[in-house]
C-alpha cells in the first residue's frame, strides 16, 4: 500500500496538488475545487467518458480512458484555466518546450516528450487541449478533444 | 494651413451630413489603393502609420507583422511619450505596453482599495502581466482620450501561478506592447464584471481574482473617439506573390465619419457573434472564423486531399505543400448572410526568397475543426472595415466586419 502512495506522489510532482491529465478518474473532483467550477454529470462517448467542468468564464473537459485515466483536457472561454493544475505532472514539459522560439503569433502547438499541446483562438474566446499520447486508447478520435 | 487643410476642413462636415455616399475624392477608389496613396504628408487627424516590418517595427519584428506608434500621456498632463513598434492587433481588445518600453508615471486603476492587475491569454498560448493604469492615449491627430491600457511587466506583485508564461520583455514579444482594436470596447465585457475570471485581479499581500466593473477594465481606445469611434479601416496594399522585404499602410479611424474612410458600394458587411466571429466554409466544413492582423498567417484545418502539410521542424508551424496551392473559402455573416466567395493562395513557406518579411500567401494547420483565423495575409491588398460592438456605421449596427 505504501508502494502505491509513493508511485502516486512521484507522478505528481513534489510540492504540487494531485491533478488530473494523466491520472485517475478521481481526481477530476480535485479540479472542480482547484478551479472553482461546476460539475456536470459525466457522458460516455464510445469508450471514453467526458467529464464537464465549468462556470460562467471558462469550461473545462477531461476524457477518460478505458483505463480510468484521463488521457485528454480541452478548454475554452474568456480565460485560459489553470493549465498547472489542470495538466499536473505534464505542465512543467509543457512550458520548457513552449519556451522554444516562437516564428510569429497565431495557433500553436508544443509537443514536449510525453504530451502535445494545441492553442488557438483570439480575444474573448480562447481554446486549447493536451493529450498524452501514450495513454490515448485505440480507436478514440482526437478531433473529438475540444 | 494649405489650401488641401482648408478644402477638407470645410468639406468633412458636408460628408458627414450626407452621410455615407462614396466621397468624390477623398474616399479610397479601390481596395489596395494604400500604401503611399495619400502620402507621408497627410495631416488627416484619423490616421496612423501602419508599417509592416518595415521602420517603426522594433528589433525581433517578424514575419507579417503590422507596427504602429501610439502617444501616451499621464491623464490630463503634457506630460507624454511616444511609443512605437506596437503590434497593431485586430483581435485583441485595448492598449498593453511593455514597462521596459514606458517610464511614464501613470495612476493605478483601483479595485476593493488595491491596484488591479491582468493576465491576458493569447492563441499561442503566452500571457500578458502586469498592472492597469489610466492613460490618456493619441491616436494620430485625434484628440487624447483617457482611458484603462495594461503595463506588461511579468515581474509585478505577485503573480498568481495560474498565469503562466507570461511575456518577459520586448525582444521575446517581437514588439514594444500591442494595439489592440478588436471588435469590442473593453478586453473582457460582461463576464468580467460579474465574477471572477481568470484574468483580473485585485493586489495587495497577493493578488486575488475579482470583478471589475466595464470601466475599469483595459478598453477600446478607438471606442473612446469622439467623432470616429463607431469603427476602423485596415488599409495594407497588395504585395507580390514572392513577397516583400516590407510595406506601408493605414491605420483609418471611424467608418464613413471622413472623407478618408467612407467604404464604397461594392463592400459588404459580415455581421460578428458574441465574441467577434463570423463563419468560414472551406470543403465542406464550416467553421467560426475571424480577421485579425495580430495573426501572422492564415491558420486553418487543411481540408483531406489538399497537399496543405506542415513544414519540417522547426517551422512546424507553417504550410509547406509540393508547390502552392490555391483555395476558395465561403465567407457567411455571423447570422447566415451574406455569404460570398474568397480566394486565396498558400505558399510553400520554407521557400520564401530570402528577405521577405511580407507575405499574403503563408499559412498553417489548426486542429480539426478548429477555427479559420484570417490573419494578416488576408488584409494585403484589400481594405478591410471593423465596425465596433455597440455603435453604427453607414455599414450597419457593430459588431461588424466588411471588404
Amino acid at each position: 500500500m505504501a508502494g502505491v502512495v509513493v508511485a502516486v506522489g512521484l507522478i505528481a510532482g513534489p510540492g504540487r496538488a494531485r491533478a488530473t491529465l494523466g491520472e485517475l478518474e478521481a481526481t477530476v473532483d480535485h479540479d472542480r475545487v482547484v478551479l472553482s467550477m461546476e460539475r456536470a454529470p459525466p457522458a460516455a462517448r464510445g469508450g471514453v467518458v467526458v467529464h464537464e467542468l465549468g462556470k460562467p468564464t471558462v469550461s473545462v473537459r477531461e476524457f477518460e480512458g478505458p483505463s480510468g485515466r484521463v488521457f485528454a483536457v480541452a478548454w475554452a472561454g474568456l480565460a485560459r484555466p489553470d493549465l498547472a493544475a489542470l495538466m499536473g505532472s505534464y505542465h512543467a514539459a509543457y512550458r520548457a518546450a513552449a519556451s522554444a522560439r516562437r516564428t510569429g503569433r497565431g495557433p500553436r502547438r508544443v509537443e514536449a516528450a510525453d504530451v502535445v499541446v494545441e492553442t488557438w483562438g483570439h480575444g474573448r474566446d480562447l481554446h486549447g487541449r493536451a493529450w498524452v499520447p501514450s495513454l490515448v486508447p485505440p480507436g478514440a478520435n482526437l478531433d473529438d478533444v475540444r | 494651413m494649405t489650401f488641401a487643410d482648408l478644402a477638407r476642413a470645410i468639406w468633412i462636415p458636408i460628408l458627414a451630413a450626407a452621410c455615407g455616399g462614396p466621397g468624390p475624392s477623398g474616399a479610397p477608389s479601390s481596395p489596395g489603393g494604400g500604401a503611399g496613396a495619400r502620402g507621408p504628408a497627410d495631416p488627416a487627424p484619423n490616421v496612423l502609420p501602419v508599417s509592416v516590418d518595415g521602420p517603426g517595427c522594433g528589433v525581433g519584428a517578424y514575419l507579417d507583422e503590422p507596427c504602429v506608434s501610439v502617444t501616451i500621456c499621464a491623464p490630463g498632463t503634457a506630460r507624454c511619450q511616444t511609443v512605437d513598434g506596437l503590434l497593431l492587433d485586430t483581435g485583441s481588445t485595448g492598449l498593453r505596453v511593455f514597462s521596459q518600453a514606458l517610464t511614464l508615471e501613470l495612476p493605478a486603476v483601483t479595485a476593493g482599495g488595491g491596484p488591479v492587475a491582468e493576465c491576458i491569454g493569447y492563441a499561442d498560448g503566452s500571457s500578458d502581466w502586469g498592472p492597469v493604469v489610466r492613460a490618456g492615449v493619441v491616436l494620430g491627430g485625434e484628440p487624447a482620450v483617457t482611458v484603462p491600457i495594461q503595463l506588461i511587466d511579468a515581474s509585478y506583485a505577485d503573480r498568481p501561478a495560474s498565469c503562466q508564461s507570461p511575456e518577459p520583455d520586448p525582444a521575446t514579444a517581437g514588439f514594444n506592447g500591442i494595439l489592440g482594436v478588436g471588435a469590442f470596447g473593453e478586453d473582457c465585457g460582461e463576464g468580467c464584471s460579474r465574477a471572477d475570471n481568470g484574468l483580473y485581479f485585485a493586489c495587495g499581500a497577493g493578488c486575488a481574482g475579482t470583478a471589475l466593473p466595464l470601466a475599469s477594465q483595459v478598453q477600446n481606445p478607438v471606442a473612446a473617439l469622439p467623432v470616429d469611434g463607431n469603427g476602423l479601416v485596415v488599409r495594407l496594399p497588395s504585395v507580390p506573390p514572392a513577397g516583400a522585404a516590407s510595406a506601408s499602410g493605414q491605420l483609418v479611424l471611424g467608418i464613413g465619419t471622413r472623407g478618408n474612410n467612407v467604404p464604397p458600394p461594392s463592400v459588404l458587411a459580415y455581421p460578428l457573434d458574441g465574441v467577434g466571429d463570423f463563419r468560414t466554409g472551406l470543403v465542406g466544413a464550416t467553421v467560426p472564423a475571424f480577421a485579425d492582423t495580430g495573426s501572422n498567417g492564415l491558420f486553418f484545418a487543411p481540408p483531406a486531399g489538399s497537399g496543405l502539410v506542415a513544414c519540417a521542424a522547426p517551422d512546424a508551424a507553417w504550410f509547406c505543400p509540393p508547390s502552392a496551392v490555391t483555395l476558395t473559402a465561403t465567407m457567411t455573416g455571423a447570422g447566415g448572410s451574406p455569404s460570398t466567395a474568397v480566394t486565396f493562395r498558400i505558399a510553400v513557406a520554407d521557400a520564401l526568397p530570402a528577405g521577405v518579411q511580407v507575405s499574403a500567401e503563408v499559412g498553417g494547420p489548426t486542429p480539426v475543426p478548429g477555427e479559420f483565423d484570417w490573419g494578416l495575409p488576408f488584409f494585403l491588398g484589400r481594405d478591410v472595415y471593423l465596425g465596433l460592438d455597440g455603435r453604427t456605421s453607414v455599414l450597419g449596427p457593430g459588431p461588424l466586419l466588411a471588404w
